[in-house]
């Protein structure tokens, strides 16, 4: 099995944020298909949405970043791809310097935790994650 | 420069062309273009008897900047000849430096409606396009054979 190496790593944290603003998901799955097409399996499926903001009222629902499987010689390999701060709204995120607990039980930066917890993630094995 | 000037990022560059329908001039196409940043902004110019058009640039203070982000425009321009609705452009601006769509040359775009939509990407940036303009576009993963 080819690990992801750092070249494609850095180049799809990058791509995740003009893929979260493309004009539709299958604009996005085009673009992936074009960039990737022989490395990873993309459907529409693949969009993973999340809100970040701060109080409800003010909460900016949007693109948050993709699942990748892997294919050919990246058989057995999967990538969560999750965008960084795009928005002013996601600052209120950032800001939000606090502390929760995740899925595991371990803490982790409660501004992130709370974008991700309406992001249904049902693949399971996932073993990289790119971005953030 | 003045400060207030490094503050501007081209949403959208000025851009020069031609529309034909099947190689003929197509007059009179009405060009609904949009940029949308923090909100969506819409303008529209008509082509002449030639099928030329032009748009100005389309510029914006950036706000807080001490608060950083990453630049990401979604750029679309829809074209209405004869009752029917063209795709002419759809893009995301990643740079907020003038002509970046072109790697800094004026973009000057022939576009013919009956043509195949192209994709292509510039500088990471993907455009899907009735368009052809004078841009060297990137070299996929695998042109650069780095799998």
């Amino acid at each position: 099995m080819t690990a992801l190496n750092p070249k494609i790593s850095s180049l799809l944290a990058k791509d995740v944020y003009a893929l979260t603003r493309a004009s539709s998901v299958n604009k996005a799955i085009s673009d992936l298909n074009y960039q990737y097409g022989p490395l990873f399996n993309f459907n529409t499926q693949n969009l993973l949405r999340g809100r970040t903001g701060g109080p409800s009222i003010i909460k900016v629902r949007t693109g948050f970043g993709f699942t990748l499987i892997g294919q050919g010689k990246l058989k057995g390999e999967a990538v969560i791809l999750f965008r960084g701060t795009q928005y002013l709204a996601d600052w209120l995120s950032n800001v939000n310097v606090g502390t929760s607990s995740s899925i595991a039980g371990l803490p982790v930066h409660d501004g992130f935790n709370m974008a991700f917890i309406p992001v249904p993630l049902e693949n399971a094995g996932f073993r990289a994650w790119v971005g953030c | 420069m003045t400060r207030k000037d490094s503050d501007q990022a081209t949403l959208f560059s000025a851009m020069a062309g031609v529309i034909t329908m099947d190689g003929k001039p197509a007059a009179n196409v009405r060009l609904v273009r949009t940029v949308d940043y923090d909100k969506k902004e819409t303008d529209e110019t008509t082509t002449d008897e030639l099928g030329n058009f032009e748009f100005p640039a389309v510029r914006q203070h950036i706000r807080l900047k001490f608060l950083p982000r990453e630049f990401v425009v979604s750029q679309s321009i829809k074209a209405y000849y004869e009752g029917t609705e063209y795709e002419l452009w759809e893009g995301v601006k990643r740079n907020a430096s003038e002509n970046s769509e072109s790697r800094g040359k004026s973009l000057v775009v022939s576009c013919d409606l009956l043509s195949e939509e192209k994709h292509i990407r510039v500088d990471g940036a993907p455009y899907f396009s009735l368009c052809t303009w004078d841009v060297e576009p990137d070299p996929t993963m695998i042109d650069m054979e780095v799998h």
